[in-house]
């Protein structure tokens, strides 16, 4: 089943009189449980290609399928829903809030949705699946790069998600961290069985990926498997 | 959670937080200090007049003709039932001697014991059978003390008391008269009454006799004209309302611009955090709650600085009331609180109404754009 679908996306920016064709009629699709990487040069339109999948951007014109739902005709209400439940992200610079905790930052989702204090609980769980749970009431400045992806990913775990982003998310760690952040994605996209698309420059990266789909010019070059 | 967001944003600046609410503070005493102090003034100057506002003077309908107050009615009036205090007057102008002094004197006539129940005496004491007594004016005129002897239309009294000097009275001002008793004044002068001085129980009973007045004795053309010492007081009132009003929209100028204040750091705040709004948006808030977070700042700046400003402008109120009125006996009345609590509200609202804009422009923010921005 496919919990991902693009269908002739396009998105183009006017900047000035230039028309910027960030996707040029994209069509793709990823199935529940998949490990997909995307690949692909500066300004290949691969973030590009992650926002349209995360309902953060809206396209030109095509479609985008989230789990059956065509995201076009939903309201800013709806969309922020969607996200907040069946999305979770992470970016190249973690964006944890920086006056909140590394426990406060996993609960905001949670209180975002209405869990109660109980309820969010959970995050010190979480926290700890990552293995932070030593560093639950430290705030973002006290924590290392790696640490505070980790905190990302707690975040981005707080509500269930079943579809993980990840847009560049070892871009700016160093290879022990980078690899104990792809092992945790990894090991929740075989064992909680979440569907990951990550973005990456890192062919290293790509290798943890059932599928890569390369861009090129705001198009898709090919998808081969890897698996 | 949402409060200690805001709170902890707002402890992020903290030097930009406490000018911002040491803005509110400053707006708000100031507000709340004058509204106090005008209550204060106006309390003071109304005190001086409290005690006439139960009379009423009565006094013959000159726009219809009558120079003197019917006999009848004088009578008419007496019976009326509320009346705690009567005093009917008459009076003229007449010739004044004393030793080699000469002047042309105002004379009244009036019962001993009305005369007492109005004026103090300051030296002698208030005795009219064969005497009079004349008010401080008077008596630096013609140079008297109590005992002096004055000719008054070529008769002579000796002099019981001069009255205490009176500032400005709205029925009788005694300090250029000389009071005779009636029964020497109609001997001497063939005058009907010009004025009755009525005093009442009640506050209430003003109306009421203003009523029956007007029944009984106006219901034929007006004979008489009532003039209500109440109404100087609420004339009093009405124009210190309105000048403690002018004088707080002038204070209220300093409550704006720490509105201006707040609406500028709020700016900044919302780019300086525009792409933690973008974090927020992407992972699940609502326009609502970004809108909310931002709200919660501002009204903690407004209710900060407010209930600061409220309590300080105590102090203020204190302040100023020592300074100008040089006593602060009316500082602890109910309308020093409704002041304060006022100052409170403006306070709390300058600083809502000044995080409106900068909350809506962040919850406005599209997430992709806001993620986007560095």
């Amino acid at each position: 089943m496919n919990v991902i679908e693009l269908e002739n996306v396009k998105k183009i920016y006017q900047i000035g009189e230039v028309e910027v064709k960030a996707l040029n009629g994209v069509s793709a699709s990823v199935e529940d449980g998949e490990f997909v990487s995307i690949m692909g040069p500066s300004g290949s339109g691969k973030s590009t290609f992650l926002n349209m999948i995360g309902c953060l951007d809206k396209p030109t014109s095509g479609k985008v399928i989230i789990n059956g739902v065509d995201t076009s005709v939903l309201s800013d209400r709806d969309l922020t829903k969607l996200r907040r439940d069946t999305i979770g992200f992470i970016f190249q610079t973690y964006n944890l809030i920086p006056t909140l905790t590394a426990f406060e930052n996993v609960e905001l989702p949670m209180i975002f949705m209405g869990a109660s204090k109980s309820e969010r609980e959970k995050a010190r769980e979480i926290l700890s699946l990552v293995g932070l749970e030593k560093e639950i009431n430290r705030k973002p400045n006290e924590l290392s790069g790696g640490q505070q992806q980790r905190v990302a990913i707690a975040r981005a775990l707080a509500n269930n998600p079943s579809i993980l982003l990840c847009d560049e998310p070892t871009g700016n760690l160093d290879t022990k961290s980078g690899k104990a952040v792809m092992d945790i994605i990894e090991r929740l996209n075989k064992e909680e069985r979440i569907t990951v698309v990550l973005v990456t420059h890192d062919p290293a990266i790509s290798k943890y990926a059932d599928r890569v789909i390369r861009m090129i010019d705001g198009k898709i070059e090919g998808g081969s498997n890897v698996s | 959670m949402y409060l200690e967001l805001a709170k902890r944003n707002l402890l992020r600046t903290k030097v930009r937080s406490s000018l911002a609410v040491i803005g509110i503070i400053i707006g708000v005493m100031a507000i709340a200090s004058i509204g106090i102090f005008g209550e204060s003034l106006k309390a003071s100057v109304l005190q001086n007049f409290e005690d006439v506002a139960n009379e009423l003077l009565i006094t013959p309908a000159f726009s219809q003709g009558y120079s003197e107050i019917e006999k009848n009615v004088v009578d008419k009036i007496e019976k009326i039932p509320s009346i705690k205090t009567f005093i009917p007057l008459k009076n003229t102008r007449d010739f004044v001697e004393h030793k080699s002094k000469k002047n042309y004197g105002l004379i009244y006539g009036i019962d001993e014991e009305s005369l007492e129940e109005l004026f103090v005496a300051e030296k002698g004491s208030i005795k009219l059978r064969g005497s009079c007594v004349v008010g401080s004016g008077i008596a630096d005129m013609f140079d008297l003390r109590a005992g002096s002897k004055i000719s008054v239309a070529g008769w002579e009294f000796r002099v019981s008391a001069i009255l205490k000097e009176e500032g400005a009275r709205f029925d009788l001002n005694p300090n250029n008269i000389i009071f005779l008793s009636q029964n020497d004044f109609d001997k001497l002068f063939d005058e009907g009454y010009s004025m009755i001085i009525v005093k009442v129980e009640k506050l209430d009973d003003v109306e009421k006799i203003k009523e029956y007045i007007d029944k009984k004795v106006n219901s034929r053309g007006e004979k008489v004209t009532v003039f209500e010492m109440k109404i100087i007081l609420e004339r009093i009132d009405e124009v210190f309302a309105q000048m403690t009003l002018f004088l707080m929209a002038i204070a209220g100028i300093s409550l704006l611009v720490a509105g201006v204040s707040i609406l500028n750091i709020m700016l900044m705040s919302t780019i300086e955090r525009t792409k933690e709004i973008g974090v927020m948006r992407a992972i699940g808030a609502y326009r609502e709650t970004i809108l909310k977070i931002f709200m919660l700042e501002a009204l903690i700046l407004g209710i900060i600085g407010s209930a600061t400003g409220g309590i300080l402008s105590l102090a203020g109120g204190f302040g100023i009331d020592m300074l100008v009125l040089g006593s602060a006996e009316h500082l602890f009345t109910p309308s020093t609180a409704t002041h304060i609590i006022e100052g409170i509200t403006f306070g709390i609202l300058t600083a809502l109404t000044s995080g409106l804009y900068p909350a809506w422009k962040a919850s406005k923010l599209e997430p992709i754009e806001a993620l986007r921005y560095e």
